[in-house]
């Protein structure tokens, strides 16, 4: 009997509440794709050989990697017509996200899928084009229903938690000496709303204004705001592109009038260098966009000022790497899983040894300051716009210097040694007293244990 | 006496096989053969008694053909662009299997972790549903579920434009 009850779908059975009916219904997969696990709970309906024939000797990921990708739109409509498997396959919008790009690049009109967006533009439709509207039984892929599993899920179901510090009427010694010098993360709430760019910068705003220049992308094609704000409103993926521009300054200068580094981070040792590394940008993207774990190059800090929509932030110290994080020995590579929502579903659950994490939601107005060397990682519940800068302060340049000493190309650490000579002797003398005082290597460095390590120059 | 193969050997026995003395170079080609190898510390000595691997003979033999070919002919570039024009000898190396060899190979392949036969024969199939039509498809690859009457008209409408786009733009095609 439970077995019976198992292979009815969720809508027809009759210990499953309505509420819950409702939601899995809106999960389930549009064209009737189950998980593998799934065959051995129904009916023999598995139709995988019969539809697919010979082919069924090839694993999914071979026929999707290694046959349809390298297909022209023709192609894949002529063998999404073969049989119901091959449809499916054939209806994966990752495929017409690629066609798309290849042929047409950053001009996307873009409607609700990446199919529709590119039939539309081939075949000039003004309209949508018509769905067959297929769903089909017995098709059990893993690969098919992660696809559309990933690309659909709901972020927020991983924003629960909120335990970092928030706070409001915060003096700049404050900021220095409670969270700054002790390498804290901090949300400050009343600085953002101050910006110009907090009540102007609605979508309607940034089109009008903005909207023909082109920006940044994480996909290496500049898109106009415009296009790309139709995009982030409309776009359900797991791996969005995402709008990430650290020239906005120069190809937008006016929005720099529209918002100012709050007063916690004005001093930025990097400014005094002619030609320093990037260091603002602005961000928009859509849901499930975002960053995956990183550390800030250089051991620099970060603020983010989110403008509009929700982020959901995850942190770890720097001597604490997220689970399913795999640094290199220098840190300057991670392996991560490829997405973040990869890493929710397969690591948020897990408890991490050492210590849990600091995790909260950023709304609007919300500003994130990020200690030098976190780990963090950051995923879009929504379409989200936001500001943010990497700088160096006093509490945090003793490790810059060092740093920058380690790495392979040392015309950064040159350069900045030269203009903390010319700009600032006496702090210059200072680190380099204290250099030759320290006995051992960067691991001394990082291994303080005892926490009676000053990291603040103090002066 | 070709000199990328440096004469040293590694005996396997595949399913229904004799013992084959493998190069060590062709060796290198088959990853899971190399992680085993490593495994179990034989990474330089030769092992006293082959190693069984699951694969039939028939198919091991393909591979092992292919990795020859490929180890005494390198490619010229690794580009993945590139990929998608075989080698005359490659088309040839998959054209002169029967289907069911063919996929069998593929299994072998993938078992095996050698990715550049992988690829070879994937693109193969690839290449060769491109040039057929769907009832071409469907008797070459015995697919016998098809749609409902209904749903083919419906897919079929579905991309109806396209495809009238399509044989506009060829022409006499």
């Amino acid at each position: 009997r439970f077995l019976e009850r198992m292979s009815k779908r969720p809508h027809e059975r009759e210990d499953v509440s309505a509420e819950k009916k409702r939601k899995m219904e809106s999960a389930a997969n549009p064209y009737g794709v189950k998980p593998i696990g799934n065959k051995y709970l129904g009916g023999n309906d598995d139709c995988r050989e019969s539809s697919l024939g010979l082919l069924s000797l090839m694993r999914d990921e071979w026929l999707l990697e290694a046959v349809f990708e390298d297909l022209s739109a023709e192609e894949i409509i002529v063998l999404s017509s073969v049989s119901k498997y091959l449809y499916i396959f054939a209806q994966n919008d990752l495929l017409w996200k690629e066609l798309f790009l290849c042929e047409y690049g950053c001009d996307f009109d873009f409607k609700t899928s990446w199919k529709e967006t590119y039939i539309r533009k081939k075949t000039g439709r003004t309209e949508a084009p018509p769905s067959a509207g297929i769903r089909a039984t017995g098709i059990y892929s893993d690969i098919l229903y992660n696809s559309y599993y990933c690309s659909t899920i709901d972020p927020s179901r991983w924003a629960k938690i909120d335990n970092v510090q928030r706070r409001s009427n915060l003096s700049v010694e404050e900021f220095i000496e409670q969270y700054e010098s002790k390498g804290i993360p901090v949300v400050i709430e009343d600085v953002v709303q101050k910006w110009p760019a907090f009540q102007k910068w609605t979508d309607e705003y940034l089109k009008e204004k903005y909207g023909h220049i082109k920006f940044k992308t994480d996909k290496q094609i500049d898109v106009a705001l415009s296009n790309y704000i139709q995009y982030s409103n409309l776009v359900v993926e797991e791996r969005p592109i995402y709008l990430f521009d650290n020239e906005f300054g120069e190809r937008a200068p006016e929005m720099l009038d529209e918002y100012f580094v709050p007063p916690y981070f004005k001093q930025d040792f990097f400014e005094m260098l002619d030609d320093r590394p990037s260091f603002r940008w602005i961000l928009v993207g859509p849901p499930r966009a975002g960053a995956t774990f990183h550390k800030d190059p250089n051991w620099t800090s970060a603020w983010n000022g989110l403008i509009r929509g929700h982020k959901k932030w995850i942190m770890w110290p720097p001597d604490v790497p997220p689970l399913g994080v795999i640094p290199s020995a220098d840190e300057l590579e991670v392996t991560v899983p490829a997405t973040m929502v990869q890493w929710f579903n397969d690591f948020y659950k897990k408890k991490h040894p050492v210590q849990a994490p600091i995790e909260f939601v950023q709304k609007p107005g919300d500003l994130v300051f990020i200690p030098s060397g976190w780990w963090h990682s950051v995923i879009n519940l929504d379409h989200t716009v936001a500001l943010t800068q990497n700088y160096v302060s006093l509490a945090n340049l003793k490790k810059v210097h060092r740093f920058l000493k380690t790495k392979k190309d040392l015309s950064l650490s040159v350069r900045f040694t030269e203009a903390l000579r010319q700009n600032k002797p006496e702090l210059l003398a200072q680190l380099l007293e204290e250099t030759n005082d320290l006995e051992g290597g960067w691991e001394n460095l990082v291994d303080d244990e005892d926490g009676d390590d000053d990291w603040c120059l103090g002066l | 006496m070709d000199s990328k193969f440096s004469g040293k050997t590694v005996p396997l026995q595949p399913i229904n096989s004799d013992v084959i003395k493998v190069p060590r170079e062709v060796i290198a080609m088959m990853q899971t053969i190399c992680t085993m190898l490593k495994d179990l510390g034989l990474e330089d000595t030769e092992p006293d008694n082959a190693i069984p691997v699951q694969v039939k003979g028939e198919d091991f033999a393909k591979v092992l053909e292919y990795c020859k070919h490929y180890i005494e002919n390198p490619p010229a570039s690794t580009d993945e662009k590139k990929k998608l024009e075989p080698s005359d000898w490659d088309k040839k190396f998959c054209d002169d299997m029967s289907q069911q060899t063919l996929f069998s190979v593929i299994l072998a392949a993938n078992f095996l972790d050698v990715k550049p036969l992988l690829d070879c024969t994937c693109l193969h199939i690839a290449l060769k549903l491109k040039s057929m039509t769907p009832e071409e498809i469907r008797k070459e690859y015995n697919i016998t579920k098809e749609f409902t009457p209904e749903e083919e008209e419906k897919a079929r409408k579905e991309f109806e434009e396209m495809i009238l786009q399509t044989t506009s733009k060829q022409g006499t095609a």
